[in-house]
């Protein structure tokens, strides 16, 4: 198995595990929150803050599985008719996920810097505790994306050979 | 300068989905772009991004896609098959009424139509077709009764559209009844007409002890949905807070009652679920910066103004109104379009002149037959893949309940008190 391969499947280890928690976290703030202020009048002020935080980290490191697994929608006009422009369709999308990718992490540096002077109401957090996980997103959906280049370069190189009529090792 | 960056904004984001670059970094790049031309930072975008989820509403969406999840693990689906079956399987084509009867009951507790594709679709499908049916129209009717999924309520699509129109997300809630329960009876009168014309097979009318049990043994997932209504209609909670006690009683009656899910699986159950949401949901969070620059360069005034010069009339602005919607429909999906285009939807409906709860009523009912038109209609897609049928045979098939459906919503446009009358009546203060 390749490094790129142990990388990925340790981030998607960690971003499952975390999402999965993240989920049980935010509900069971919001059933604490409604349980308490209708039993017992006394409404948690923190709780919405505190479930919105997760459900953004919930958000943006599910994100990086889904690309890993291909699972963003996408249409996809040519189907198998035209299986090598689809190859070729695929590579030249990787690429052009970089470009996003590029700019969440770049620019998501640059923001952190403008919502550490930000805070969240009631919890007096720092917002860029939470915006941090947009960089972080993007930077892992680099590793996923190369895994899938990868593929893809390897799919179009193959299919050239066997139109070739070389083999395929 | 504006006319360009629009240009560029749509352009872009048209090429990149036909190259099949996946829906949410299409609209990236297409911002990205339409951005960098106008001179505006780049670091907007991940303000935008990060604000567009910034939303207490929108913790409804993973929490209600949690509910389906469990409600298909925990063997709840193939209770409300059963009650469907006692009380409609021995109408002529029997299945196909199953079929839709039991996608509304569903409908109640899950808030999708993805979910109730891939949770009713997998059992009734194949069912539908050993019994005689042919595979086309098997699709197409588990496709078009899944949309009945994001119209009776709970529905993650109303729970966004209320939110970003501020209106009254229990008072949609109770619009989407009527025009649902209308739209599950058009299909099963075009099921019976089809059944009469090919002869479909039908079940054996079941005693009505038998019937009276097996609605005994659905009854506690069945209160799911009325205890979300009334809590939502009451006040006791919001949309949100009621998805996530939707989700411990769905725990407490998939792991305790019925005892159909282990403790050991629900990790996997969650991660999935949270996975499954992110998809749309990160699509939601870069299509606010789409939705930033639709509103920066003027749009909505523009194509006003457009639809202005054709007509003015309250029937020709929301006629154009649902056949744009209808388009974008083809290609987007409809929480998408909710995001990027509302403020042009809140605009047009300021022209019409029409009651804020009726547009929104409209719209999400178009929106919610998106899902059957392709060649972006995932729970047409997904309903062809289950019933091993090209998505284009699924689609001629579905043609007749997609019109059924929409001279339902036009009836809807005549006659707006029809949607709106259980609203008026249970939550006159939201009106």
């Amino acid at each position: 198995m390749s490094y790129l391969k142990i990388i990925n499947k340790f981030f998607e280890y960690i971003c499952r595990f975390l999402v999965g928690s993240l989920l049980a976290l935010f509900t069971m703030s919001i059933v604490a929150h409604v349980f308490l202020r209708s039993v017992f009048s006394y409404p948690l002020s923190w709780a919405q803050d505190g479930a919105v935080m997760l459900f953004i980290w919930m958000v943006f490191l599910g994100a990086p599985v889904a690309l890993r697994y291909r699972m963003h929608f996408a249409i996809d006009l040519f189907g198998d008719k035209v299986p090598r422009l689809g190859y070729v369709l695929n590579v030249v999308c990787d690429v052009l996920v970089y470009l996003f990718l590029y700019v969440m992490i770049v620019y998501g540096v640059d923001f952190l810097k403008i919502a550490h002077s930000m805070y969240y109401s009631y919890l007096y957090i720092r917002q860029s505790y939470v915006v941090v996980a947009i960089p972080l997103s993007g930077f892992i959906m680099f590793f996923m994306n190369t895994e899938n280049l990868i593929v893809d370069l390897r799919a179009l190189t193959a299919r050239s050979l066997l139109e070739d009529g070389g083999e395929v090792s | 300068m504006n006319d360009t960056a629009l240009m560029l904004l749509l352009g872009i984001f048209f090429i990149t989905i036909f190259l099949k670059l996946p829906i949410c970094f299409a609209l990236g790049l297409a911002s990205v772009s339409t951005m960098l031309y106008l001179g505006i930072p780049l670091a907007n975008i991940i303000n935008i991004m990060y604000a567009s989820l910034d939303s207490y509403p929108f913790l409804a969406v993973p929490l209600f896609m949690l509910v389906g999840s469990l409600m298909n693990g925990g063997g709840i689906t193939d209770r409300l098959m059963n009650v469907s079956s006692a009380w409609v399987g021995h109408i002529r084509g029997g299945l196909g009424h199953v079929n839709v009867v039991v996608s509304m009951l569903f409908a109640g507790l899950s808030g999708s139509s993805q979910s109730d594709v891939a949770g009713i679709g997998t059992m009734i499908i194949p069912a539908m077709k050993k019994a005689g049916f042919h595979a086309p129209f098997s699709v197409a009717i588990t496709a078009a009764s899944a949309t009945l999924g994001a119209i009776i309520p709970p529905s993650i699509i109303m729970v966004i559209y209320a939110s970003l129109a501020q209106i009254s997300t229990g008072a949609l809630f109770l619009a989407g009844f009527l025009p649902g329960i209308l739209i599950g009876l058009s299909q099963m009168f075009y099921c019976y007409f089809l059944a009469v014309k090919f002869n479909y097979p039908r079940d054996q009318k079941m005693p009505m002890k038998k019937r009276l049990t097996t609605t005994m043994f659905a009854l506690p997932p069945l209160l799911v949905p009325i205890i979300i209504l009334f809590g939502v209609i009451g006040g006791v909670f919001t949309a949100t807070e009621s998805a996530a006690i939707a989700v411990c009683l769905s725990l407490l009656l998939s792991v305790v009652v019925y005892k159909s899910v282990r403790l050991r699986d629900l990790g996997a159950i969650f991660s999935d679920s949270a996975v499954t949401s992110c998809i749309s949901l990160f699509m939601m969070a870069v299509a606010g910066c789409v939705a930033w620059l639709v509103g920066y360069l003027n749009l909505p005034e523009l194509i006003t103004n457009y639809i202005l010069s054709i007509t003015s009339s309250y029937y020709g602005v929301m006629t154009m109104l649902i056949l744009v919607l209808s388009i974008l429909g083809m290609l987007l999906n409809p929480s998408i379009i909710i995001i990027a285009f509302m403020p042009v939807i809140l605009a047009l409906g300021k022209v019409a002149g029409a009651h804020p709860l009726h547009l929104g009523i409209i719209v999400n009912l178009v929106l919610a037959l998106a899902v059957i038109t392709p060649p972006y209609g995932t729970s047409l897609l997904l309903a062809a893949q289950i019933g091993g049928v090209s998505p284009l045979r699924a689609f001629v098939s579905i043609i007749p309940m997609f019109l059924l459906a929409m001279l339902i919503i036009f009836l809807g446009v005549v006659f707006p008190e029809l949607f709106l009358c259980i609203p008026r009546f249970f939550m006159p203060k939201a009106m």
